[in-house]
């Protein structure tokens, strides 16, 4: 169960990694909801590392579905902003993929996480074992990807912020 | 702003894999209800409405 909460700390992981592509590759800067989605997302997984680190408890699931339902929250606030086709300008915020703005699929990836650790909380007796364990080289390795993409994302958004609040639609770094 | 909630998460994590419960917990819930604030923040100074 422990290498179940670990995949799925290391897949969020990966979404946020693929916001960086958006960044980097098709140079498009996140706005500030873009930055309380990776956010959440990051919190998810920082909830299942708990079970991965401290033994698996009901109140780690708890921190993953609390987070998870920040980020729906924060997805559809952005949804809702751009749902409106306006006369003359582009619809929805950055390039679609698949069809859909990367918000919607944040939206959708709360959903899932949710509705993860939900059914995840329905087996009783891996609770009955909870204990601190020693973490594993996959373990390892998941947390230390999670810890480094929480600090590249400090970082990053200090070059693009500063310390102030950031700008609405970012078109260039402030610090560079 | 925004920053310091990033920071906030990093160390709650370092934390957390150090094994020190109490921080990491207390990290997460200070990183949650400032991301909170924040987003209240996002909304209400945007939205041109009397309450």
């Amino acid at each position: 169960m422990r290498d179940i909460n670990a995949t799925g700390a290391l897949g969020l992981g990966l979404v946020v990694t693929g916001a960086y592509i958006f960044q980097f590759v098709l140079h498009e800067l996140p706005c500030p909801l873009c930055m309380l989605q990776r956010l959440g997302m990051l919190g998810a997984a920082f909830g299942l590392l708990m079970n991965v680190r401290f033994g698996l408890r009901p109140s780690h699931y708890a921190m993953a579905i609390l987070s998870a339902l920040f980020g729906a929250a924060v997805s559809v606030r952005q949804i809702l902003l751009h749902i409106v086709p306006m006369a003359g300008q582009p619809t929805g915020y950055g390039t679609p993929l698949f069809g859909l703005h990367v918000y919607t699929w944040a939206f959708l990836i709360f959903i899932v996480t949710i509705i993860a650790a939900a059914v995840l909380l329905l087996y009783n007796r891996q609770f009955r074992d909870s204990r601190v364990l020693p973490l594993t080289r996959y373990h390892q390795f998941v947390y230390w990807f999670i810890i480094v993409l929480a600090a590249a994302n400090a970082l990053t958004t200090l070059l693009q912020c500063g310390v102030l609040p950031c700008p609405d639609n970012p078109t260039e770094y402030l610090i560079f | 702003m925004m920053v310091l909630l990033f920071v906030i998460l990093t160390f709650a994590l370092l934390f957390a894999r150090k094994g020190n419960y109490t921080f990491a917990v207390a990290g997460f819930f200070l990183l949650l209800i400032l991301s909170i604030c924040w987003l209240i923040y996002h909304i209400t100074d945007r939205i041109n409405i009397n309450l």
